[in-house]
């Protein structure tokens, strides 16, 4: 063998070995980031007032699965959806709150707009302007960019997993285990018993009804609502039923004229997701030729269920279901 | 005999350690300054010191605790990020371009960005991307090698020279994905999710942690050092394949353990990145215009040329349109492309091609 390519498989093997060793090292210690100084100095806040701090730090289960501990009673929250938003500002002191999301503010989504103005700031799930803020108790949920809620766990904030909101009976779980983090569990309970009230009462005007309203729910987007939302279970505590539980197999999906003809639904609920456009929207849909022939049409029963009511994920949810029970049942609830 | 090898090797080494000092000096500026700016300023001698003392350097001012984790935890690791996906694919771009001795060659063209982005749509569309934050740069990752595996696999069968064939390959696997990717898009009534896929579609380095640098780093690290390694051969191969081989050049098996680094350092950048163009394509251009041709230099400024780029580019995305954040791919294109033409052109009245 030639000498010269000899030496030289020998030396590129040794650097081999030299550039593995060196990233393992880079990739070992370098990268870990050093413990930011006068941390440890903090010590967290004694716990003075007896009653309800006596019981922090709380360690919970989130609903992703995470073990997340609260060290005291948080006094400086930050809610990334506009359902904890809503259920926060109705649980605890809106002092408490540091942030909600822009939505909260924002008339078309909101329930709580008057209180949410009280509040400081409004976030969009920008990391660096959470972190910014300091909170000690930050309210997520699922559908929230999981390389944020990463970010800021890794700056030692604690954040929380909301995943349930797909029923009323959710809805209420979700108000018991934010009052649990926030330490308000007997205004949690109140919130929930008003809610189950309210509830129970419409639900028993309904009761009598002779026949339950076939409904859809259709969007601007041509979509419409299934099994497992929300929707559904609007309908059904407000006396009627939704056709998309058949007609759909998830729970929101697209749907066709022509399927709208075929289902011939006797009241069809749209959005006001757009309420700039939507006017116009609503007019070319209800005179579409299509549904000429549909019940809905024909006996003029085609109704805009507000958004913030509709869609929401909070307690004011029972609005969504009162609504719908004026439109069902327009007899029977007052 | 000594005397001349010298010769040729002493302005090449001075050229190197010139241009890599400069280039190192320059993304280190480049780091500080980016980092202080955002939706909390931080000044740019406090990010100094904080990234110092990362770095084990006990100097300058100190930070207050929202500096620190801001800086520590939130830029810190998106810079890096910015800078090692740059990094990896200028230097892809530079051995794709020197492989397929093709100027338009960048590190998509045998199918890695495609299947990446084939991979991210899979993980977020069937909602495995809530499990965990990991769960879409894993997918987005296999993707790419799969994609990259099955563009070799069509175009080494039959003794065929795979090389052009690749990149007919690589065309019909991008258009095949992108079809299944467009399916993906109009069929889904989930507008949450359309939103993720449009966004990773057009790359981002928002919201990257350290674990995601952790993850990143070796592959990087590793595979750049190699391909520089290749350098020389490299140049040799850009003679011709005959003449490589008579200068003791094993032609194919360089160039498959080239290509095979280079797809691997694009598919680890491209999964925690998205995907991000043009940074491949312009930088090896850019840099061949001040250093010439001779790969041993084009490749490691490449590298270090792409990392400061993509660190603007990323600083760019952030400031623009303050405080929303732009894709950091929509900036590497829509800077990237005007630049293109104007190589192309001023190459054009030279009387040269690219």
């Amino acid at each position: 063998m030639d000498p010269h390519t000899r030496t030289r498989g020998r030396t590129r093997r040794s650097f081999f070995s030299l550039l593995i060793a060196l990233a393992m090292l880079l990739a070992g210690c370098a990268v870990q980031p050093a413990a930011p100084p006068e941390t440890d100095t903090k010590a967290p806040a004694a716990a003075a007032a007896p009653a309800e701090a006596a019981a922090f730090p709380r360690t919970i289960t989130d609903g992703a699965g995470k073990e997340v501990t609260i060290p005291q009673k948080p006094e400086r929250i930050v809610s990334l959806t506009l359902g904890t938003d809503e259920i926060l500002l109705s649980l605890v002191d809106p002092k408490r709150v540091l942030a909600v999301t822009h939505l909260a503010v924002d008339s078309l989504w909101t329930n709580v707009g008057d209180t949410a103005k009280q509040v400081e700031h409004t976030v969009e799930s920008d990391p660096e302007q959470i972190i910014a803020l300091q909170p000690d108790l930050v309210l997520a949920a699922i559908y929230n960019n999981p390389d944020h809620i990463q970010l800021l766990r890794d700056a030692g904030i604690p954040v929380v997993v909301v995943t349930l909101f797909d029923t009323i009976d959710q809805i209420a779980e979700n108000i018991r285990f934010v009052a649990r983090l926030t330490g308000d569990e007997e205004r949690g309970e109140e919130l929930i018993t008003a809610m189950a009230e309210r509830l129970a009462s419409i639900e028993a005007q309904v009761a009598n009804a002779e026949t339950k309203p076939r409904v859809l729910f259709y969007s601007s987007f041509g979509s419409s609502a299934g099994k497992g939302s929300t929707f559904s279970d609007i309908v059904r505590r407000a006396g009627g039923i939704n056709l998309g539980d058949e007609a759909l197999d998830s729970t929101f999906g697209e749907i066709s004229l022509e399927k709208i003809v075929e289902l011939d639904p006797d009241v069809i609920i749209t959005d006001e997701y757009a309420p700039e456009d939507n006017a116009e929207w609503s007019k070319n849909f209800s005179n579409h030729p299509a549904l000429a022939n549909v019940s809905a049409k024909k006996n003029g029963r085609i109704y805009t269920v507000p958004a913030r009511h509709l869609s929401t994920v909070s307690h004011y949810i029972v609005e969504g279901v009162y609504d719908m029970a004026r439109i069902l049942h327009p007899d029977l609830v007052k | 005999m000594l005397q001349r090898t010298l010769d040729v090797k002493a302005p090449l080494a001075l050229r190197l350690a010139l241009a890599l000092g400069m280039l190192a000096l320059l993304l280190f500026l480049s780091f500080v300054v980016t980092m202080a700016i955002g939706a909390v300023d931080v000044p740019v001698g406090v990010t100094a010191s904080i990234v110092l003392q990362q770095m084990g350097i006990p100097l300058g001012a100190t930070a207050t605790d929202v500096q620190w984790s801001i800086i520590s935890h939130v830029r810190l690791p998106r810079v890096l990020t910015a800078a090692l996906v740059g990094a990896a694919l200028a230097l892809a771009g530079a051995t794709m371009q020197g492989i397929f001795r093709n100027p338009l060659a960048d590190p998509g063209i045998i199918g890695v960005s495609a299947g990446g982005a084939l991979g991210a749509v899979v993980a977020i569309h069937f909602g495995f991307r809530s499990l965990h934050y990991l769960v879409t740069p894993a997918f987005a990752f296999l993707g790419a090698l799969a994609a990259v595996m099955l563009v070799y696999a069509l175009a080494a069968t039959r003794g065929v020279d795979p090389l052009t064939t690749m990149i007919l390959a690589g065309v019909a696997v991008q258009a095949f994905i992108g079809s299944i990717i467009s399916a993906v898009l109009t069929l889904t009534a989930n507008l949450n999710s359309m939103r993720e896929i449009v966004f990773w579609l057009t790359g981002s380095l928002g919201a990257r942690s350290w674990t995601h640098v952790q993850l990143i780093l070796p592959f990087i690290v590793v595979g750049s050092l190699l391909l520089l390694f290749f350098a020389r051969d490299l140049n040799l191969m850009a003679l011709g394949e005959d003449s490589a081989r008579s200068m003791g050049v094993d032609v194919k098996r360089v160039r498959l353990i080239m290509l095979a680094l280079a797809a691997l350092v694009t598919a680890v950048a491209v999964a925690v990145s998205g995907i991000i163009g043009f940074i491949g394509l312009v930088v090896p251009h850019m840099v061949r215009l001040v250093v010439g041709p001779d790969h041993r230099i084009v490749l490691p400024t490449s590298l270090l040329t792409g990392a400061i780029l993509l660190t603007w580019a990323d600083f760019g995305s952030r400031l623009l349109l303050r405080p929303q954040e732009l894709r950091v791919g929509l900036i590497t294109a829509f800077f990237g492309a005007p630049f293109f033409l104007y190589l192309l052109y001023r190459h054009k009245r030279q009387g040269n091609v690219l």
